[in-house]
């Protein structure tokens, strides 16, 4: 398996896929460090999984794996909002969104963001045609 | 159709959009089904209904309305309102300003008069959008009114409310650091005033000027330096110089308005650079409490209202101020500069970790002031000066006496009980008797108007029992002078008298002596009563009994004649040391670990009368937690081996709860009606009690709504039909319970208005104590004493639940300061505790019938209120006799001290929480804990027993049925997630299928 010949066949969207990849990552390493009193090994389960999927879908150039990529970051996103906003309740019943504490207001962008970029990449071409190769 | 199927960017744009709001979706409904109960109460939808049978011919109409019609309903409340602020407002100064009359011209100055401040914040607030206002106030009763004055006080405040920098308190996360910072009284400064350009011609026959003060829930008032050197409860230098530059106008006449619940500094009220002629406190004046405000300043009604605090000069010179605020363990553990919740490296169990961590564990507080709270301070220090013992008049605790004396006329401005009246009054003690089998003396008092309006007048009655070497050798205190009795007359007429009687319960005398026989006895000595016209005359009289005169340093010469001795031979330790509710129960210490001493001899030391010097309190600033307290700080909790003994889900029998209306407590009926319940069921009742409590279709139970708060309930719950009251220091300031009684059934004429809502339950009356004027809900608890709280808050209770109204009284107890609220272990005498703090929380449920208590966030001592056995077991059911259900205060999901284990196990018996996150961890608990599951039936059935004695069940036979439902909003939103769904599954499906129909044609 030659890597780099791989990645030299790889249009834009993969990138993009990546991109979403790597936000996953960051957003796994945040969540961890939150240091959550309802730390879930779900969320973490579904981050994991939805990056070993990309990689998978981007090695097997299967383009539908993205889908089961970002249902897998959405299933742990679930589990995260759910468990954590519910934590932060009375702050923000109090104060509005102003009441959510920094560390998790970026770790719910970045997880948003990961999904949406693997959203868009999974719309994009993963590989480049015979033309652009 | 090939084309449509093969075109993958459609569809792969389609599945990522879909999917993504399915997501977004499946949170959301996650969340609403958890807060269901909270969204059904804002829509006014129930989650269940009942079914009729048709068939039966019972009479279910348990609680009905007094009234034909909502407008009735609403014009007696109004007039109710009213009666409230007429009677609660304190005549402080008046040198025949007032009253005014009518027609006479008047200008408005202070923005608290164009923007006043009906109540606080916090659960305790009521929507006063509709509420009246003192330009229409004025108006109304007949004044002459300038009003570009008044609406431009109002543009000005409306301009600050958007530049963000109108009055406000620190909100309900504020940090006790920030709370100073985030205070502002935002008065505008006379310069404004006087560059405004509004006219002051044909409106300078009265000026008023309305000086305004805040409170509200979360956060208590800033208690360090505020602006200027100045304390917030002292007037600052923009009122000062506003009170100059209307004196200055030249006007006829200046009144003062105090718009403020919290006890303020007013040795300004006789300076001679401001010329006010009159001052009126009117508190929090709630919806329409400004009609009253200005018929009182015409005339048309006599004010009568008495302070139900001590106003005194500084207003940090009580004992109690110097232990106010937040205080943490010297050991409490910091990392990188911030406190990481855990003592002495210990985690304290419940703690989150979390960046709140510093609420939950390491905070303390010592109430070193003993019983010394209030005009109990006060004027037993004074008694010691006249008496010339326990060297009262030294230099400790000084703030206003001139010199290195105390003194109390100087420290003090207004008594506890001070009012004046447009007329004069002359009490004169006719006679006393005791009837020995009641235990109750009866005063009957001679009130004679003495001056030319008609008016009513306050009969307070006193007692003193003495202080002996008994108690000074054993740490018992007396207070000079303690609120025994009280009574209000009705309108008498100038010229005109009247006789009242007033009973005393002999057992008001009685002192808890928690050393030696650890319950309440009545001490051989002297004894007095005294009426007069607030505490201090009233001791005034006292001392002149015991032969005292202005010569040893009285203010002024009491009259003896008002006052009745007797004298108890020998001192009693069994009359009071049962319960008069549960015959056998023995009452002794509860709180023997609440004293910081038990921690170690001489950890603190309590303000003594036997030595005012050396004991005044000083801060207690680094309490260093013990590996005892710590140990005390856990759970200590010891679960048991599961219990299957225990049934849930019984068929065996079908009874519903209607049929257990009116059963006693102790009947085996209720134990069939348990065996029916579901654990689910249980865990529901237990678990999920916030703001409402879920439909338990096994018993035909249906969903009912609890609503906020003291002030009356929250618009917002009830449609928007209810009235706001005055804040409850007007309340009490009326010292007429007939008043408080018909508050009471206009609480529950307004929970009945909305059937559909079922609001069974009411989070009030609020009843701690006024331990200091900065606690920030002051505005929703009734007084610093404690029997003028629990006689008020007993008429108040048992009038709602006559009404079918389940009275949650709060907060249940020590519940004193908002700083730490959450948590803060709190120390002191046990003496106090039940001498004042537990007072009337005693007279709700014991007088009042009380059927329903929230527990507090504080710990008492190390122990969390809510987990506190002593308190709710011993105290509460078994002296008191209560029988009913205690809810804890508003659970999160993060507030783990507040333990459900711990709590059952020692009498909490539901959770005050809207989401449902609780029940299924309850489920897991019950079964794996026979004793969480003993407990968790225990306290269904204290639930059962308070709701089927409400509205709960108004309008159901025993026969009916319930049925959970699933309101339209639910149901439109599980057909979003269904629709969105399969929409997500369809786009996915068919780009799967585009990308294989391109395998096939051999594409990517």
């Amino acid at each position: 398996m030659n890597i780099g010949e791989i990645i030299r066949n790889k249009a834009p969207g993969f990138y993009v896929g990546a991109a979403g990849a790597v936000m996953a990552l960051v957003t796994l390493f945040v969540y961890i460090g939150m240091g959550s009193m309802y730390f879930s090994a779900l969320v973490v389960v579904g981050i994991l999984a939805g990056i070993v999927i990309f990689g998978a879908s981007a090695l097997f150039n299967i383009r539908v794996g993205l889908v089961l990529s970002y249902v897998c970051y959405m299933f742990g996103l679930y589990h995260f909002l759910a468990l954590e906003i519910n934590y932060r309740m009375d702050s923000l019943i109090v104060y509005g969104l102003g009441g959510l504490d920094a560390i998790f207001v970026v770790a719910t962008i970045f997880y948003i963001v990961s999904i949406v970029a693997t959203i868009v990449a999974s719309c994009m071409r993963q590989t480049k045609t015979e033309a652009e190769a | 159709m090939n084309f449509i199927i093969r075109n993958k960017t459609v569809w792969s744009v389609l599945t990522g959009v879909l999917a993504f709001l399915f997501a977004l979706l499946m949170v959301g409904t996650f969340f609403a089904v958890s807060y269901a109960s909270m969204i059904n109460k804002e829509l006014g939808v129930s989650s269940s209904i009942v079914v009729k049978d048709e068939n039966s011919n019972e009479d279910t109409n348990y609680y009905k309305s007094k009234f034909a019609n909502n407008d009735e309903l609403t014009k007696w409340q109004v007039e109710l309102c009213e009666q409230i602020q007429g009677e609660g407002s304190v005549l402080v100064e008046n040198n025949g300003a007032l009253p005014a009359d009518k027609g006479t011209s008047v200008t408005c100055f202070g923005r608290s008069s164009a923007d006043i401040i009906y109540g606080g914040t916090g659960s305790g607030q009521v929507d006063t959008a509709n509420a009246a206002t003192m330009k229409k106030a004025l108006i109304d009763a007949g004044f002459k009114v300038n009003e570009a004055m008044l609406d431009w006080y109002s543009g000005k405040v409306a301009d600050l409310k958007t530049a963000k920098t109108d009055r406000s308190v620190a909100g309900m996360w504020t940090e006790y650091e920030d709370v100073g910072a985030a205070t502002r009284i935002a008065e505008i400064p006379a310069a404004e005033v006087e560059a405004s350009g509004v006219s002051l011609e044909g409106y300078k026959e009265m000026a008023i000027v309305t000086i305004g003060r805040s409170g509200g829930e979360g956060a208590d008032l800033a208690a360090n330096e505020f602006t200027d050197g100045v304390h917030y409860f002292e007037l600052q230098q923009v009122e000062k110089d506003l009170l100059k530059y209307v004196a200055g106008l030249g006007f006829g006449k200046i009144v003062v308005l105090i718009n403020s619940s919290n006890a303020m500094a007013l040795d300004w009220l006789d300076n001679p650079e401001y010329k006010i002629d009159a001052c009126l406190w009117i508190g929090g004046p709630g919806q329409y409490g400004m009609n009253a405000v200005a018929k009182i300043l015409c005339g048309d009604i006599n004010p009568s209202g008495r302070f139900v605090d001590t106003y005194s000069a500084s207003s940090l010179s009580s004992p109690a101020m110097q232990n106010f605020g937040g205080y943490t363990f010297a050991n409490a553990d910091k990392e990188n500069g911030a406190y990481t919740g855990t003592i002495a490296g210990t985690t304290i169990d419940g703690v989150p970790g979390d960046r709140t961590a510093v609420r939950y564990a390491i905070h303390y507080l010592v109430e070193e002031e003993s019983i010394y709270v209030g005009y109990k301070y006060y004027e037993t220090r004074y008694e010691d000066i006249v008496l010339g013992r326990g060297n009262a008049n030294g230099d400790a605790g000084v703030f206003a006496s001139s010199g290195n004396k105390w003194n109390y006329s100087e420290e003090v401005n207004y008594p506890f009980g001070y009012g004046k009246s447009y007329t004069t009054f002359v009490q004169t003690l006719k006679g006393v008797t005791y009837d020995r089998e009641t235990d109750t003396y009866t005063l009957t008092v001679n009130v004679k108007n003495t001056g030319a309006k008609d008016g009513k007048d306050v009969v307070q009655v006193y007692g003193q029992s003495e202080y002996t070497e008994f108690d000074r050798q054993n740490g018992i205190e007396k207070s000079a002078v303690q609120l025994v009795g009280f009574g209000k007359t009705d309108i008498i007429g100038a010229g005109k008298d009247v006789d009242i009687e007033v009973e005393v319960e002999r057992k008001e005398l009685a002192t808890y002596d928690a050393k030696v026989n650890k319950t309440y006895i009545l001490e051989g000595g002297d004894y007095y009563l005294a009426i007069g016209a607030n505490s201090h005359d009233a001791l005034n009289n006292i001392l002149a009994e015991k032969g005292k005169t202005t010569v040893n340093g009285m203010d002024y010469d009491g009259n003896k004649n008002n006052v009745y001795k007797f004298n108890v031979a020998a001192t009693d330790t069994t009359s009071y040391s049962l319960s008069k509710e549960s015959v056998g129960v023995q009452i002794t210490n509860r709180f023997d670990d609440a004293d910081l001493n038990h921690y170690g001899d001489g950890l603190v030391t309590y303000l003594t009368r036997s030595d005012w010097q050396g004991t005044f309190p000083t801060s207690y600033e680094t309490l260093t937690a013990t590996k005892a307290m710590i140990d005390d700080l856990q759970f200590n909790y010891t679960p048991e081996a599961p219990d299957t003994s225990i049934k849930t889900g019984s068929t065996d029998t079908k009874y519903s709860i209607v049929m257990m209306r009116g059963v006693d407590y102790d009947n085996e009926l209720w134990d069939d009606l348990l065996n029916q319940l579901t654990l689910t069921e249980m865990a529901e009742i237990v678990g999920h009690s916030g703001y409402g409590t879920q439909a338990i279709e096994s018993i035909n139970l249906p969903a009912t709504v609890q609503a906020d708060g003291p002030q009356g309930i929250k618009g917002q719950y009830a449609g928007g039909a209810t009235v706001a009251y005055t804040s409850e220091p007007v309340m009490a300031a009326t010292f007429n319970v007939e008043i408080l009684y018909n508050i009471g059934l206009s609480m529950g004429e307004d929970a009945l208005r909305i059937s559909s809502g079922r609001i069974s339950g009411w989070y009030g009356p609020a009843m701690n104590i006024h331990r200091t004027p900065y606690s920030g809900r002051n505005f929703e608890y009734y007084s610093e004493d404690g029997f003028l709280s629990g006689v008020m808050a007993a008429k108040e209770v048992s009038a709602a639940q006559s009404m079918g109204l389940c009275c949650y009284i709060k907060h249940f107890a020590l519940n004193d300061q908002e700083t730490y609220r959450q948590a803060v272990a709190t120390f002191g005498k046990e003496q106090a505790f039940r001498e004042i703090y537990l007072k009337s929380f005693q007279y709700a449920v014991e007088d009042g019938g009380a059927t329903a208590v929230m527990t507090s966030f504080n710990r008492i001592g190390c122990r969390w209120a809510g987990a506190h056995s002593g308190l709710l077991n011993d105290i509460l059911r078994d002296e008191w006799g209560f029988k009913g259900v205690t809810l804890t205060d508003a659970v999160m999901a993060n507030r783990n001290w507040m333990d459900v284990g711990i709590g059952i196990e020692a009498g909490n018996d539901t959770w005050l929480s809207s989401g449902d996150w609780l029940v299924s961890k309850i489920e897991g608990w019950a079964k794996a804990d026979g004793k969480f599951m003993r407990n968790l039936r225990a306290s269904c059935k204290n639930f059962l027993y308070a709701y089927v004695n409400s509205t709960a069940i108004n309008g159901m036979s025993s026969t009916d049925k319930v049925v959970q439902i699933m309101p339209a909003w639910e149901k439109a939103l599980v057909s979003a997630d269904v629709i969105i769904g399969i929409f997500a599954v369809a786009a996915c499906a068919l780009f799967v299928l585009s990308t294989l129909k391109d395998f096939k044609f051999g594409k990517e």
